[in-house]
């Protein structure tokens, strides 16, 4: 079984769109959508829901006032700014910024502070015609630990391996921070998205140290090719000497903003030639492991 | 006035807005708190006149006190302390969040706080816009520290700020928002548009901030975000048609507001807007 992750570094490059493509292209593969902030997935892949359950890792603390002596302690040892005194002069935490570190508890001389574990999102599965999809969604303003991550690319891994399907396919989180780490580290192969822009390439860059780091290789899709022809020349010489292989030039085309708009992927434009490009990259995808092994 | 730019997703055109709004209404200063990929100087090119390194308290452990006790280690939260019983102790550095508790739990007073970078602010200018940013090392998780300090140098400023926010709804993103008078989400007309508009509202709700809407692309898709934002009384202050024009440009890193007089107008209007909202 091999996983397969599609990161872009920056949001907006097209990585949803060449998953849902590769979704319809790839003929036995497990989705799964880590992109916990913003779950995309489900709606371009006509999900129903099969089963979904509560998801918690991370940890609150919670002060008790008829216990609390007001001595603030608490609030001078809590590195995360989340306690604050208000009018009244009780103290309270900031659910948005405790990270459930336990320190005010430790420091509190009245026994005021408890830590409770917190829900921090839903794990679910749905089933597509594409097949099993694993998606999450973290509740607003939980932090983003890139727990859920792990959690949901173990869930895909195991459905494959019990089915014994080839291929698990992530939809990687956007930026380059823990939940990205979290879905790079241990897969088989990073499809990176970028476009000539030079925000997308500044990340480029860094999303291809952070592959390096993990010692995932790496292919290269360039998307809206053809926004800027000089910078594309660039991308392809900077690809060329980190000697990252680029399977696939995607044009820009307002036929496949409209298709995710309308719940679809490019792939139903019914254009051969986009199509080809989509299929293409899938199989430079089995291409890479044929070859490896 | 505070103006946090945040979107539940990234590619939404975040930041287009919050530098195009930035040049419009300077004298102003621009933040970049997105730290793991910031690229508003792209858009505005800025001087970079002092770059400093950002650190957290770190924790050494001096071995000649440590007798393994291993308090320090079922203290933490993140298991980012290890206790090798006999050999050695030692914080990770990727996972720790720097809390300070396994300082204060040893009894042998073993334990110090060394700073350890995790990044870079930079400051600039160009034209009457001041900026800052924050630069998050590769490899390291603490978004959320980085963006305090930031704001750690303009606490207290008079002058009116434009936060270019991190995308979603997590601490980060919440961090970037605290402060602001009105958060602006940047949201498209797609069905991911909408949901991850929903989420970003969960956070400026709870935060109880005046949130208005831009809506980017906004010919393209379906009236969903129009609909959803009139049965959520949610002003749109601003809509910006697909354009080729503004996407060549973005690709070469120049902003709506550099390129076309009638844009950085259109940007001022809304800059207008937004003080409305504050009235
Ligand atoms: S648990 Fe940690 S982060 Fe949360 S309030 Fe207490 S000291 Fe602050
Ligand atoms: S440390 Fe305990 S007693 Fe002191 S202010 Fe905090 S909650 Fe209250
Ligand atoms: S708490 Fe202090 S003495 Fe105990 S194992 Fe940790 S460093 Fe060593
Ligand atoms: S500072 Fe906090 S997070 Fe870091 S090792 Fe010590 S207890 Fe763990």
């Amino acid at each position: 079984m091999k996983q397969i992750v599609i990161i872009s570094g920056k949001g907006g490059t097209g990585k949803t769109t060449v998953a849902a493509a590769l979704s319809r292209i790839a003929s036995e593969k497990v989705l799964v959508d880590v992109d916990v902030d913003a779950a995309n997935l489900e709606i371009v892949t006509d999900a129903k829901l099969v089963h979904s359950e509560p998801f918690s890792d991370s940890k609150l603390a919670a002060i008790d006032d008829e216990k609390c002596i007001r001595c603030d302690l608490c609030r001078q040892h809590c590195r995360f700014d989340a306690i604050s005194v208000d009018e009244d002069g009780k103290y309270r935490i900031d659910e948005h910024s405790c990270e459930g570190c336990d320190v005010c508890r430790l420091v509190c001389p009245a026994d005021a502070i408890s830590i409770n574990s917190a829900l921090s999102g839903t794990v679910k599965k749905s089933e597509t015609p594409f097949g099993t999809l694993w998606h999450g969604e973290l509740s607003a303003g939980r932090d983003n630990s890139g727990k859920m991550v792990t959690y949901l690319r173990e869930k895909g891994a195991e459905d494959a391996q019990n089915k014994q399907i080839p291929y698990v396919l992530i939809d990687g989180a956007p930026g380059v921070g823990c939940q990205v780490i979290a879905s790079l580290t241990g897969v088989d192969l990073a499809l990176i998205v970028s476009e000539p822009t030079l925000s997308a390439m500044h990340d480029l860059e860094r999303i291809f140290q952070l592959a390096q780091h993990f010692r995932v290789p790496a292919i290269l899709v360039i998307n809206k090719a053809s926004i800027n022809s000089s910078l594309k020349g660039e991308i392809s010489r900077w690809a060329n000497n980190q000697k990252i292989p680029i399977v696939a030039e995607i044009p820009v085309d307002v036929r496949i903003v409209k298709s995710m708009a309308q719940r679809q992927s490019p792939i139903e434009i019914g254009d051969e030639e986009l199509t080809a490009i989509y299929k293409n990259i899938w199989t430079a995808v089995e291409d890479f492991f044929n070859e490896k092994s | 006035m505070i103006v946090s730019v945040a979107s539940g997703k990234g590619g939404t055109g975040k930041t287009t807005v919050a530098v195009s709004l930035a040049i419009a209404a300077a004298p102003i200063t621009l933040i970049d708190a997105d730290v793991e990929e910031p690229n508003a100087n792209i858009l505005l090119h800025a001087e970079k006149s002092t770059i400093r390194k950002a650190s957290l308290p770190f924790p050494e452990i001096d071995m000649k006190k440590c007798d393994f006790c291993e308090k320090c280690s079922d203290f933490c939260a993140y298991n980012a302390i290890v206790v090798l019983k006999g050999l050695k102790v030692f914080a990770v550095p990727e996972i720790c969040k720097s809390c300070g508790g396994c300082k204060l739990v040893c009894p042998q007073n073993a334990i110090s706080e060394k700073p350890r970078d995790i990044g870079y602010i930079s400051f600039g200018e160009k034209g009457d816009v001041s900026f800052e940013e924050g630069l998050l090392n590769i490899g390291e998780s603490s978004a959320t520290p980085l963006i305090r300090m930031l704001f750690d140098f303009v606490d207290g400023e008079s002058k009116n700020i434009v936060i270019d926010c991190p995308p979603g709804a997590a601490h980060p993103t919440v961090e970037s928002i605290k402060r602001a008078d009105v958060v602006l989400l940047v949201t498209e007309p797609t069905p991911f548009g909408l949901h991850d508009l929903k989420e970003a509202l969960v956070i400026t709700r709870t935060l109880n901030k005046r949130t208005a809407l831009v809506i980017n692309r906004a010919d393209i898709g379906t009236d969903e975000i129009l609909k959803f934002a009139d049965s959520n009384k949610l002003p749109v202050l601003m809509e910006i048609p697909y354009d080729e024009e503004i996407a060549r440009n973005y690709s070469k890193g120049i902003s709506p507001a550099e390129f076309s007089p009638r844009w950085r107008e259109k940007f001022l209007n809304l800059w207008t807007k937004i003080e409305g909202m504050i009235g």
